[in-house]
């Protein structure tokens, strides 16, 4: 009795002490991170004006100001949020159409041959080239900024989706073919299921893509939108606007990069 | 079942071959190289349904291959592969097939990675879920099914590539080393668990192995290739009565016998490959004996 009441003691022990040290290294690693934030400001604040020129470097009180005035006069929502919509429809694009093409060319080895260097040729096209082009053939609006953001998804998530393809084992596919699987439930229950840890990554790491296509566009000729207020700012030497909007810029991608890993941790307790 | 006797000496009464090999071969051509090797080289087999046969040698004699003809996943360079007296085209369906890496898929449970062919196959889960248990439970996984393949051990993800073939009930299966890289308790226990499901079915297995002691504990015969490119040795009768008691197969009536005669055999192709792989060209000189 005496020694199943201090084993059960122990084992409270432990679990107490791996709560407190998770908790722990949680706070560590968050209150780390704000101070190295704090340190950063605090230097560029002071050096600003004793070693940097604030004519070009701004410094963090001003661009604060520059942050509430655009909230202020409204116009934060309304260049954020197109952007936000561009690079969200952007990235349903991209991301379907590239999901769609690296199944059917992962599963047909010798058309992905056979179309794989016009796809490289297409790659290399820098985005400072189509962009115009897009703008031309699309117009001013909100079009081209979606199909320029889906550009820089597609091939992220197409290669992947492709090596991912091509990683799945042999032997997985051999033995659901013993066990009498027809090709569609090859593709489906084996296949792109077995693809998927890759296809994640790609669909993971072109998100911040979609947002820079969209900002990309928008830097080529916009009247609107985060890349609009880069644009607008540097030509009018205003470097705190610059920085403002960079700011937002960084923000955006942080809760987006916030919500997608939530998102994936919640797929991956799933699928295990 | 009409057997009573594990095998009579010979082929007193000769049952329908379920799957034949004739005068087999096979080539590959190695990547990067234009040369073609020989992997086996005029194979025959026919192997009586109902029957365990194992198929020992060297590594690389071409045993795996033998496995993959059968089951329909590559061709003969020449000769026939008969499954039933058809001629095997494409994948062959009616052989289950556990493969020396268990190719368990991680995104399943044990459960769902056992009810694969069934539902492949269109089974209602009701059903799927009834067998699964049962076997499940006769390999004594129960409580792990809704684990992942991740969270086993070696031996139980072996148990579960088992069963999930055993599953849709194949009138033959083909087993690859499946017991391979298991430490020996293990492997122990996995060969009474098979023997035990076996002989309540009485399929006919194909046992590809490296383990002597483990191919005459379980098998009718054990047929004895040659090292590369593999061809039939020799087919041995093992003759221990069944049931047999594989914790103690060393002392059955007979095991010695067939233990010395099956390792007078294959050390002479151990020295063979292994001559072969210093450097000297040596033509296998053993008359080829099927």
């Amino acid at each position: 009795m005496e020694a199943l009441a201090h084993r059960e003691h122990v084992l409270e022990r432990a679990v107490d002490e791996h709560r407190r040290r998770g908790r722990r290294d949680f706070w560590t690693l968050y209150l780390s991170r704000l101070a190295l934030l704090l340190v950063f400001l605090l230097a560029w604040q002071v050096l600003s004006g004793v070693l940097l020129d604030p004519y070009f470097f701004s410094r963090p009180s001003l661009i604060w100001d520059q942050v509430v005035l655009l909230v202020q006069s409204g116009r934060f929502a309304d260049n954020v949020l197109l952007t936000v919509e561009e690079a969200f429809f952007g990235y349903l694009l991209g991301a379907a159409t590239a999901t769609v093409a690296a199944a059917v060319l992962g599963l047909l080895p010798r058309a992905y041959a056979i179309v794989e260097p016009f796809l490289l040729a297409v790659y290399s096209i820098p985005s400072v080239a189509i962009g115009p082009l897009l703008i031309v053939w699309l117009g001013i609006g909100i079009n081209s900024k979606v199909v320029l953001a889906a550009y820089f998804v597609f091939f992220v998530v197409f290669m992947n989706g492709v090596s991912g393809v091509r990683s799945v084992p042999r032997g997985w596919i051999d033995v659901a073919r013993v066990m009498g699987a027809g090709r569609g439930q090859l593709v489906t229950k084996i296949i792109l299921r077995g693809a998927a840890p890759h296809l994640m990554t790609g669909l993971r790491t072109s998100v911040p893509q979609a947002v820079i296509g969209a900002i990309v566009g928008e830097f080529i000729s916009s009247q609107r939108g985060i890349g609009f207020l880069i644009s607008d700012a540097s030509a009018r030497y205003n470097t705190a606007g610059v920085f403002a909007a960079i700011s937002i810029l960084s923000l955006l991608v942080l809760v987006m990069a916030i919500l997608l890993n939530g998102l994936s941790r919640l797929g991956a307790r799933r699928t295990g | 079942m009409a057997r009573v006797t594990a095998n009579g000496r010979g082929d007193a009464a000769p049952r329908a071959a379920v799957v034949e090999l004739v005068s087999v071969y096979k080539a590959f051509v190695a990547g990067g190289t234009r040369q073609a090797k020989l992997a086996l080289e005029d194979v025959s087999l026919s192997v009586p349904r109902g029957e365990f046969w194992s198929i020992i040698g060297p590594s690389g004699c071409g045993k795996s291959t033998i496995l993959n003809l059968i089951a329909g996943l590559s061709a003969p360079t020449d000769g026939t592969v008969l499954y039933d007296g058809r001629v095997v085209r494409g994948v062959n369906t009616d052989v289950g097939y556990v493969t020396q890496d268990d190719n368990l898929l991680p995104w399943r449970t044990l459960q769902a990675n056992v009810e694969l062919a069934l539902e492949l196959r269109g089974v209602p889960a009701a059903q799927r879920a009834e067998r699964s248990r049962e076997l499940i439970g006769r390999v004594g996984l129960s409580g792990f099914e809704r684990h992942y393949p991740a969270e086993l051990s070696g031996g139980m993800r072996k148990r579960a590539s088992i069963i999930r073939t055993l599953i849709y009930e194949t009138p033959v299966i083909l087993m690859d080393e499946p017991f391979g890289p298991l430490d020996a308790q293990t492997r122990l226990v996995l060969q009474d668990d098979l023997l035990r499901l076996w002989e309540r079915s009485r399929r006919t297995i194909l046992f590809v192995t490296h383990d002597l002691v483990e191919a005459i504990a379980l098998s009718d015969r054990v047929v004895v290739m040659s090292a590369a490119p593999g061809r039939i040795k020799r087919v041995y009768d093992v003759g221990i009565p069944r049931p047999r008691d594989v914790f103690h197969i060393h002392g059955a009536p007979g095991f010695s016998l067939v233990y010395d005669r099956l390792w007078a055999d294959i050390s002479d192709e151990i020295a063979v490959s292994r001559r072969r792989r210093a450097g000297d060209a040596v033509e296998a000189p053993e008359a080829v004996e099927s």
